[in-house]
């Protein structure tokens, strides 16, 4: 099936074999355990749209 | 006389760069889990007992749903406005994701993910807030847009990992569960509330000037593109500017579409690992966040037609290196090179349709333009599979690359935005009225 085997490499996705990759190294450069990288992420993540609503609503408020 | 640094300091900040904050957050959540599905693709084919192209069949289903979206979500987003589409999109997406973690066979995530998520997925990126950014700002309209863009470099960087590791601790349905509870609980909500479609809205003018020197009248002006047709969308195509742009604009689809999908195995058939390639690609796209950014301010202080011409001669001058040096060193100076180029197409092509063509109709404009830039991405990508099967070699492609680049440039270089552009008419360019 060589058409779907071309479109199946389509830049919209990475490649499983690259972002497998990219965690291992990831993983090696910060060093700790997975779950302590989930928790710093998922707090940034939360963070984000958290501080952008309170700074929105209270900027209206002061308008 | 001068401002004070206390009025300085007491100057609020405009609200259109919280509009900005939360369509970088926006960008950040859906381009990062897009990105992220690959990560998915080898856990599906072995739960439901596929190969790797029938997953792949799906992603590619998805993409052109993706493509004939876009102007759909443009004609809604002109219609009732940025905030309402992105929202429900986003609402939307993130229900079609949670659903897509329940999937029980591979039909099911045929359906879900290849026509639900990729439809929904028009409705929030980048069509939409093109609309939104473009009411909110005239003079920063490029640094606006070009901030909003580099949250899809952000999240492509930041959730890949974040997700693979929630994958590594528990399984792909919770993964999958994770990016539907922060599209619907976080994302949702911070579009709703944050976004305004107009600064009209909350009684502001664009880039936070104010009536009192002169700024409705001069903004009210500059609504209109000089080839604006509020009731004819279809007449922008009878015009100059939206076709220098169009076909420049789907050569920049071509030439990412071929990199991101053989990149890496340009690499590897020149004798690089998987992993240098890798590493080359992180930090283009690493590069890519900042040339983003830079290139939407930068086209807010110079004609924006010499930006984007810039940033195609920059990509012609990567691809110079890619097909003429030995890989290793072609593919590092590709990466540093072309990572300045690589998303900055997107705030200076969307800025400069609405300048031209005005605000009315700048969501189905952009959508067509998303489009063909999507469809040109699709068959490059098909077209260099089957060169590279023909001939073995990357380098005709490479070579094809340049070409296309060097004449998009020129193409920009054309577009007559002194004469076309609101930015240029007296009523942007005249001092302010006390």
């Amino acid at each position: 099936m060589p058409l779907l085997s071309i479109a199946g490499h389509h830049s919209d996705v990475s490649d499983p074999t690259l972002l497998q990759w990219i965690v291992e190294k990831f993983t090696d450069v910060v060093n700790v355990a997975p779950l302590v990288v989930v928790i710093i992420i998922a707090i940034i993540v939360v963070a984000m749209p958290v501080a952008i609503l309170t700074l929105a609503l209270r900027a209206r408020r002061a308008s | 006389m001068a401002t004070t640094p206390d009025a300085i300091a007491k100057k609020p900040v405009f609200y259109g760069w919280y509009v900005v904050a939360a369509a970088f957050f926006m960008a950040f959540m859906v381009v990062g889990s897009r990105q992220s599905i690959g990560l998915f693709m080898d856990v599906w084919a072995e739960e439901f007992d596929v190969s790797i192209a029938v997953i792949s069949a799906a992603i590619s289903i998805g993409f052109v749903v993706n493509g004939l979206a876009h102007p759909i979500m443009g004609k809604l987003t002109d219609k009732f406005g940025g905030r309402k589409v992105m929202a429900i999109s986003m609402l939307g997406l993130g229900l079609t994701t949670g659903l897509l973690a329940l999937v029980p066979n591979v039909y099911l995530l045929m359906g879900v993910y290849g026509f639900l998520m990729s439809f929904a997925m028009a409705g929030v990126l980048f069509t939409p807030i093109t609309s939104v950014a473009s009411r909110w700002f005239r003079k920063k309209r490029g640094t606006a847009m070009g901030l909003l863009a580099a949250g899809g470099s952000a999240g492509g960087m930041l959730l890949v990992p974040f997700l693979a590791y929630i994958m590594l601790l528990t399984d792909w349905r919770v993964t999958l569960g994770v990016v539907a509870a922060v599209m619907s609980l976080l994302a949702f909500p911070v579009l709703a509330l944050v976004v305004r479609n107009d600064p009209k809205e909350l009684g502001l003018q664009p880039d936070g000037e104010t009536d009192a020197d002169g700024g409705a009248a001069r903004q009210a002006a500059l609504r209109g593109g000089p080839l604006a047709n509020d009731n004819c969308w279809q007449c922008s195509f009878r015009s100059a500017p939206m076709w220098q742009m169009m076909l420049s604009y789907v050569v920049c689809g071509i030439t990412t579409g071929v990199i991101g999908v053989h990149f890496v195995p340009f690499a590897v058939n020149g004798g690089i690992d998987k992993g240098t390639a890798a590493l080359a690609f992180g930090l283009l796209s690493g590069v890519n966040l900042v040339g983003v950014a830079v290139a939407g301010a930068l086209s807010d202080r110079m004609r924006r037609k010499d930006v984007l011409a810039a940033v195609y001669f920059i990509r012609a001058v990567a691809f110079v290196c890619l097909a003429f040096l030995p890989t290793s060193m072609g593919l590092w100076l590709f990466a540093g090179i072309a990572g300045i180029s690589w998303l900055a197409t997107v705030p200076l092509t969307s800025s400069l349709v609405s300048e031209v063509y005005g605000v009315k109709n700048v969501g189905i404009l952009a959508g067509v333009l998303t489009m063909v830039h999507q469809f040109g991405g699709a068959g490059a990508v098909f077209i260099a599979g089957v060169i590279f099967t023909a001939t073995g070699s990357y380098t005709p492609i490479f070579i094809a690359s340049i070409a296309l680049l060097v004449g998009a440039g020129f193409l920009s270089l054309t577009v007559r935005e002194r004469a076309y552009s609101s930015r240029f008419q007296p009523a942007f360019t005249a001092p302010k009225t006390a």
